[in-house]
This record gives structure tokens, sequence and C-alpha cells, in this order.
């Protein structure tokens, strides 16, 4: 008890150290709680308390981003909704597909890769279109509804790799079937019984006690989690849905509000242990090919965003700044990467490269957020002058 | 002259109004509660104006609604999560003129309880029973909406619309 205490205390230490550093450098969090998990990593080991809450964290993360979903943003005006989000990820997801193959790795971890260098963090890119006092512009809204997009791939993505760790090589098309199957009836079933049931669900759920408000929000979370994965998909996906139906109901704002301290709390802890599981010898020793995946993950998330952004009627400057802001990696490519370690082949290094990967994009994607102005007087020399 | 309102998911709501031919008024309203003012023009360029704190767009609100603001309403209300407090303007005819508040029997027949009764020359907040009220005395309600429903109608000629 004591011991378990005191290695909490020390990591929460580090944690809160390494929040208080990315508030001075203006930097994004979750590298640096990475960067706690390696040098943590060096003395202590993650135990199963630890991976547990972290996976608490995975279940947090994906029902707020259900709960934050905008239908909106879809439903404003689909058609370039879809055309914006399809074109970032054909310039995204098949690279990496492609990638994963030339490195000689196996079609599943491929396709984490084509996961890892596809979506990007929403959380990263909404604080930083808030920091850079971006919000008013008019591209804006196309960068958000482009990661409304990535967020829904992401429901569905993880359902497939899911299917994928577990069918295992042997995986065919019957299989995927049965496991899209599985999926859509339980999304519908979920679907039913939330417009169903939604008066008295709410009435259930909306105790005005704050504490009977915690609890049983937080088990109802937790049982479509983990009916999730009776269902065959993953608990992240189960939690996605979750926030899903409560995000439709009045009690969003409440719950975004109460869950925010424990989504903190359980997310840094997935992320430290993430990177306690990884070494600097590993990460040292994929350098190289890292820089160059960073160089394609960058290139051709620009490019996507550029292309997407002007299918959207965007005028060339604004497209760029678009193709920029899409940059940064976070969340999503590290909690990928921790599912595809069960899979990973030994000496793929897909954890060691999805860490450096998110290192350096989660730092030079803001960056070229922040310079996009000067960036673009640079490829495009006072012909014209943007705002 | 149009105004639309979008969805900025992860920031907040954006409203923009069209000024004259070629120019927008963006509000950008944050979810921390900021609301940010920039005119953007037809080919995007953007003039940031201001980042207000809440209470100051409160108050800018409140400047430039000066003199649009509808007459003053015979009824206002205050509504909490399960009841509310009413103002009520008594009409020269109202039955209540002249009773006092003991008499009214307005607990008993209604369940809505008068916690204020206001008048020019000086409101008696928690009235006694011997409170006497008076043609144009607004009375300060507080009850269940439909307690107060019941008030209304037994009392005055004003009807509620929820």
């Amino acid at each position: 008890m004591e011991g378990h205490l005191f290695q909490f205390a020390v990591l929460l230490g580090v944690l809160g150290f390494a929040a208080v550093v990315s508030i001075a450098l203006r930097l994004p969090v979750v590298p640096l709680y990475i960067g706690a998990g390696v040098f943590l990593g060096g003395f202590l080991e993650p135990n199963d308390l630890i991976r547990f809450l972290g996976s608490l964290g995975v279940v947090f993360l994906l029902f707020s981003l259900g709960l934050e979903f905008s239908q909106e943003s879809v439903a404003r005006d689909p058609k370039r909704f879809l055309r914006a989000g399809s074109i970032d990820f054909l310039f995204n997801f098949p690279i990496g597909l492609f990638v994963g193959r030339a490195f000689g790795w196996s079609w599943t971890e491929s396709f984490c890769l084509a996961g890892v260098l596809y979506m990007s963090s929403s959380a990263v890119v909404s604080k930083c279109i808030v920091d850079f006092g971006r919000a008013t512009r008019p591209e804006t809204e196309t960068i958000l509804s482009i990661m409304v997009f990535e967020d829904l791939v992401i429901a569905v993505y993880l359902a497939l790799l899911n299917a994928l760790i577990v069918g295992g090589s042997d995986l065919t098309a019957a299989g995927v079937g049965l496991q899209v199957f599985k999926a859509g009836t339980f999304v519908l079933l979920l679907i039913l019984l939330a417009r169903r049931f939604q008066a008295p669900f709410e009435r259930l759920i909306s105790h005005r006690s704050e504490e009977a408000f915690t609890l049983v929000l937080f088990a109802f979370v937790l049982l479509i989690a983990s009916s999730a994965i009776a269902a065959g998909l993953s608990e992240a996906v189960g939690a996605f849905l979750a926030g899903l139906v409560i995000g439709s109901t009045r009690l969003k704002e409440r719950a975004a509000s109460t869950l925010l301290p424990f989504q903190t709390l359980f997310a840094a802890l997935f992320f430290v242990s993430f990177g306690m599981g990884l070494e600097l010898r590993s990460m040292i020793a994929v350098l190289a090919p890292a820089i160059l995946l960073v160089a394609i993950g960058f290139g051709s998330k620009v490019a996507g965003g550029f292309f997407a952004a002007r299918s959207s009627g965007h005028p060339p400057y604004q497209a760029a700044v678009v193709g920029l802001s899409l940059v940064p990696k976070g969340e999503f490519s590290i909690l990928i990467a921790a599912l595809a370690s069960s899979v990973a082949q030994p000496g793929s290094d897909l954890e060691a490269l999805t860490a450096l990967y998110v290192f350096a994009l989660s730092i030079i994607g803001p960056i070229g957020m922040r310079e996009a102005d000067r960036l673009w007087a640079l490829i495009v020399p006072a012909r014209s002058k943007p705002s | 002259m149009a105004t639309h309102e979008t969805d900025l998911p992860g920031v907040g709501t954006k409203h923009s109004i069209d000024i004259g031919k070629d120019e927008q008024l963006v509000v950008v309203h944050h979810r921390v509660g900021h609301w940010e003012l920039a005119r953007v023009d037809t080919e995007g360029r953007t003039t940031p104006f201001v980042m207000l704190q809440a209470k100051e767009a409160t108050e800018l609100g409140r400047i430039l609604s000066r003199g649009e603001i509808p007459q003053e309403d015979p009824r206002k209300r205050m509504l909490f999560e399960e009841f509310g407090i009413e103002w009520v303007q008594l009409e020269p005819e109202s039955p209540l003129v002249g009773q006092t508040l003991q008499e009214s029997g307005i607990r008993v027949r209604t369940g809505a309880s008068v916690i204020a009764v206001l008048r020019p020359e000086g409101s008696i907040p928690s009235p006694a029973p011997d409170t006497r009220f008076a043609a144009g005395d607004t009375l300060v309600l507080i009850g269940h909406p439909d307690q107060v429903e019941r008030f209304l109608s037994a009392f005055t000629n004003l009807s509620s619309n929820t």
C-alpha cells in the first residue's frame, strides 16, 4: 500500500511538472507526458494498477470525443464535409499502408501505421486555433470540420483495428463481414434504445446531486464500453458511442464538466505508461526512419489539407493555412500505437517510431500554424499580400 | 441583412453578420466564455477587433440593445431548475386589491408564496399577514410553474405562455 502510494505520488508529481513545463514552453502536453514516461521508465515499472487506470483514460478520451461530436458540422453541408474529409483521408491514409509494406511490415502493422500518420490531434488543433487568435478566420470552420470527419473515421478505424487484432493474421473477408455486422447491430441497437428511452434515461442519470450524477454517468459509460467488447468492438468504440448518446441530450455540458478532471488524470496516466514501455535506446535506433516518416507525414498532411480546402472553395492562401493546421499529431496516434503493441512483430518498432513521430509533429505542427503567414510569403513573394 | 451561426467544434460558436455588400462582422463565442470580434472581407482578410470577457460582452450587449428593449412587461420571471420567481403587477380590477395577504389566501389556494411587495413609496420584503394590497403593487411570488399559473388565473388576467 505504502509503496503504491509513493509510486503514485512520484508519478503524478512528474506529470504535474510536465504539465507546468508545457504551459511555460507553450508546447502540447501529450509528448511531454510520454517524455516523462520514458524518463520514469528508467527506474519504475508500470504496474497493473497504472495500466488499468490508463485504459480508463482511453475510455474517457473517446467518451469525450463522442460527447463533443458536432452533428451540426456534418449537417451544415454534408457534401462539402464528405468531400473535404475524404481528400484528407485519401492523401494520408493509403500512404501509411504503403510505407508500412515498404518497411516490410505485416498488413496489420501497416494498417496501424496508416492510422498513426492520418489521425491529427483535435485537442492540439483547437487549442492552437484559440491561442493564435484564428477563431474568426474564414478557413477555421473547414479545419474543424475536417477534424470532425477524422473523429468519425477514428471510431470506425478502431472497430476494424480491433477485428484485425482479435482475428490475427488469418483474418478472412467473412471474418471482417461478421465484425462489421456485429458492430452495425450494436450501434443500431444503441441508437434505438437511446431514442426510445431518452426521457426516462435522462431522468435516471440527471440526478441533482453531483455525487449521484458522477457515479451513474461513469457506470453508464463503462457499461456501454464493456458491452462493446462483448459485441466484438473495442471499449474505445463503445465509449465513443456512449459519448454520442449523452451528447445528444441536455446533459452534454454537465457531463463534460464532470468528466474533465477524471479525463485529465487518467489520460495522463495512459500517456505516461505508454512512455514507460519505451526505451531510449530503441528510440535512438529508429531515428532515421522516424525522420523519413515525419517528412512524409508533414508533406501529405499539408498537401491533403490544401486540396481539401480548395475543394471547399477556399483561395490558395487559406488552403495553405488549412494544410499547415492539420499537421499536429497527438493522442490518437499514441492510442493506435499502444493497441498495436499486442500485434507488432519483434523488431518493427512501431511504438518507438510513433512516439518520435508524435514528438516531432506536435511541436512542428503548432509552429507551422503560427508562422503560416511568413511561410506563405516565402512561397508566394509579394505578389498578392494576404492578411 | 443575413446572419449565420456555425459550430466550431472544440472552440465555440461563430456568428457572422453581413455588413453592406462585401464585409462580415464575425463574432466567436469561445467555450470558455470569451467573445471575439473581427471584420472579414470577401477575400477572407481578417481584421481582429477585440476579445471581451463575458462581463464586458454583456455590458456591450446592454449598450447596443438600448432603445430596442421592448416596453416593460407587467410580468417578469426568473426560472431556476424546478421553480421560478415571478414579478406580477396588480391591475386595479384584480380581486386582490384591498385585501390583506392573510385574507387573500394566496398560499392556501395556489401554493405560491408572496416573498415581497414592491411599491414606489417603499417595498416590503417578507410581507406580514396584515399587509394590504393596492392597485399598482408588484407582487414577487415564488413557486412551481403550475402554482404560479394557478395564481395568475385566479387573481389576474395575465395568462401564462409556458
